[in-house]
């Protein structure tokens, strides 16, 4: 009996150590290093969850062909998550315990990296990710993660709401409207922009928030047309953008101006999914096709390369996938090592150039820059603001054309 | 709230609760004949959803006439089904049946899963996003169709009901099982093509939820949900209690998005369940059954 206690007590005490114990894999393997992903390739999320996915695999190509990272082959090790937050996080703590990955990529969105960052902060592993900057994400005081966007959710829609307040009075907008999916990115974007136009006096006509599983819009769309709401701040990720904007066209309503926290900047399938209907349609995003910062070109041809498509898009989510990689390399070169711990530390006193321009972190990893205005101008995502931004290259169009 | 909110919240219910009906119609028709209770029903539903958008991606094929295609496949399907599997477990015990019916929806949604992936869809023709005014309201040109579709194939079910000596010898069974048999009812051949009916509906309705909602493989556990209060609130079996409370929930729906709150509306299908029920435990128009001495 005693032995059998003795027994138990030193088998829960081994398992406990275990659950102590880092597994990080800080030396160089053998053969090529591997990274770990989850991703949303399926569910709700799985059209900007794809794209960043392919940002990833752009990067790990031309790294490979260069010669590979420190003399190493790079291997993405890729798990679908089917957008479900449950999923994601066993398949991040496989990724670490089973398949031992050296490091370790992030998912898409902020609603899947809260829940998957944790996993990756038990184990010391440095969780670079290019889209979850919801607040949620930094309240943890986590010292792995690393945002890879120019700015945290909360300032996302900053460049619109300026551009609204800028107006001149005769054309300002009275009152807005705030149809928004359930979902911790896509509400501390629009809390922010309506704080501000409401201390601005405009009016908020109709707020409604709706789960992810929400398939109907038509009553959501009646009820933003009889609220007289003069713009739509739609609180989307991508279907539901969609969604929203079918809905308003089949309801005959035209707002003046329409921005989404996500979904135009996925841009292929946003287009191919709404046509002529995306034009005049903003939103606010790191990342423009056309930019000119350093390596961006090439990250676009190798692209359109890789991944072709009819319309040549390439989907900003896809740029920020590119991005994380880039600032990966950055970390591993300047460290020389896979030392996850040593990552971490490099990144938290350094910027690193991405195509979606230069980017550094503060000690909770959240990035200290500002976005870009952004909007669908005859079927091409233009920047149109602000206008000391290099890379601005229209002026906004206001009031949209109907749709 | 503006009156033009309300009467474009009634007309939207309105035609989603025809729909609805369509959709619960098969799911009454077969609990009256079998006393099945058929879980996998909304994920036939999507099943049929599906194979309308693959046919219309791949060959042009508009959902419309898809759908004539669907109902003998389904029909052949549903008899399969019930005579090679449903009959059998509800011989033995009928309770099994709800077990079989839950696993058969986990196994369609497998299936679609591995076929399609769990990615959102939708089926949009050229005709998708149309709309007319009629009197300041805008009546959606799909929900109008998918609502007059549900109509014709309702009627269509009611008149075979109704009119036929199939649809006397359904009602016979589904009234009272043993005294058809007496009277020289074919009880079995008369199950399967009920059942079978049911499924050929289910499918039917695939390419009306296809054009109408979005979808993707675990849909059909919302749907299913929604579709047991109706038939339930209808009064089990009784197709004109599925209509009835199909168009209640429907434009309770569509009424309380836009004066309540969004997140008010899945839940407004319970609250009224759970209010009939509560004076009129048969539904709306369900029949007490006698206890037998």
């Amino acid at each position: 009996m005693r032995k059998a206690l003795v027994a138990i007590v030193g088998l829960a005490l081994a398992l406990t150590a275990c659950g102590n114990t880092p597994s990080t894999q800080s030396a160089l393997p053998s053969g090529p290093i591997v990274i770990g992903v989850s991703q949303a390739l399926t569910g709700d999320k799985s059209d900007p969850g794809t794209a960043i996915n392919q940002g990833y695999a752009v990067w790990a190509k031309q790294v490979n062909d260069a010669g590979g990272l420190l003399g190493h082959q790079v291997e993405l090790k890729v798990y679908d998550n089917q957008s479900l937050a449950d999923t994601a996080v066993s398949q991040y703590e496989r990724l670490v315990t089973v398949d031992k990955v050296n490091l370790l990529f992030g998912p898409f969105s902020s609603a899947l990296t809260i829940p998957t960052s944790a996993v990756a902060e038990k184990y010391k592993m440095a969780f670079v990710e290019g889209a979850g900057g919801a607040p949620k994400v930094f309240e943890r005081k986590f010292k792995y993660i690393f945002f890879v966007q120019p700015a945290v959710a909360q300032k996302q829609a900053d460049p619109f709401v300026d551009f609204i307040l800028k107006l001149p009075a005769d054309q300002r907008p009275k009152s807005a409207a705030y149809p928004q999916q359930d979902d911790p990115f896509v509400s501390a974007t629009e809390d922010g922009a309506q704080a501000r136009l409401e201390a601005a006096g405009i009016k908020t006509a109709y707020k409604q928030v709706y789960p992810p599983t929400q398939t109907d819009f038509a009553s959501i769309a009646a009820a933003v047309s009889h609220s007289g709401a003069d713009i739509v701040l739609g609180g989307t990720i991508f279907d539901d953008a969609v969604g929203q904007v079918q809905a308003f066209s089949a309801a005959h309503y035209q707002p003046k101006a329409v921005y989404f926290t996500s979904g135009p900047s996925t841009t292929g399938a946003f287009k191919q999914a709404l046509k002529d209907k995306v034009n005049g349609i903003t939103t606010g995003d790191g990342w423009v096709q056309n930019s000119t910062e350093p390596g961006n070109p090439k990250f676009v041809a190798d692209y359109l390369k890789m991944f072709p498509n009819s319309d040549n898009l390439v989907p900003g989510e896809a740029a920020e996938g590119y991005s994380v990689g880039q600032v990966m390399e950055a970390a591993v070169k300047a460290t020389q090592s896979v030392d996850n711990a040593k990552i971490a530390d490099w990144l938290h006193s350094h910027k690193v150039s991405t195509v979606q321009g230069e980017i550094g972190w503060d000690a909770l990893g959240r990035p200290n820059g500002s976005f870009l205005l952004e909007q669908w101008q005859s079927g091409v995502l233009h920047v149109v603001a602000p206008k000391s931004d290099p890379n601005k290259d229209a002026d906004p169009v206001y009031p949209k054309p109907t749709w | 709230m503006s009156p033009g909110l309300l009467a474009q919240s009634l007309v939207l219910g309105v035609l989603t609760g025809g729909m609805y009906a369509l959709m619960a119609a098969g799911l009454s028709l077969i609990f009256g004949v079998m006393r099945v209770i058929n879980i996998a029903h909304a994920a036939m539903i999507v099943m049929g959803a599906y194979l309308s958008l693959t046919l219309f991606l791949h060959l042009g094929i508009d959902p419309l006439v898809s759908m004539l295609l669907l109902i003998p496949i389904f029909f052949g399907l549903g008899a399969l089904v019930q005579w090679g599997v449903v009959n059998r477990l509800a011989e033995r015990d009928i309770t099994l049946t709800v077990l079989m019916t839950f696993g058969f929806a986990i196994i369609l949604e497998g299936l679609q899963g591995a076929i399609w992936t769990s990615s959102y869809q939708g089926i949009k023709t050229g005709y998708s996003l149309e709309s007319f005014p009629v009197w300041g309201l805008y009546i959606p040109i799909v929900r109008l169709i998918a609502a007059s579709v549900s109509l014709v194939l309702l009627a269509g079910l009611y008149s075979l009901l109704t009119f036929t000596n199939l649809g006397r010898a359904i009602r016979a069974t589904i009234q009272n099982r043993t005294s058809a048999q007496l009277i020289g009812v074919n009880v079995r051949l008369v199950t399967t093509i009920s059942f079978a009916i049911g499924i050929a509906i289910a499918g039917a309705t695939g390419p009306l939820l296809g054009m109408l909602f979005t979808f993707y493989p675990a849909t059909h556990w919302l749907w299913i949900g929604k579709l047991l209060a109706i038939v339930v609130l209808g009064g089990l079996g009784s197709l004109r209690g599925a209509f009835v409370a199909a168009m209640l929930l429907g434009i309770a729906e569509q009424v309380t998005s836009v004066t309540i709150a969004l997140d008010w509306a899945p839940m407004i299908f319970y609250v009224f369940l759970f209010g009939v029920l509560v004076v009129r435990p048969q539904g709306l128009f369900g029949t007490v059954e006698r206890q037998s001495l």
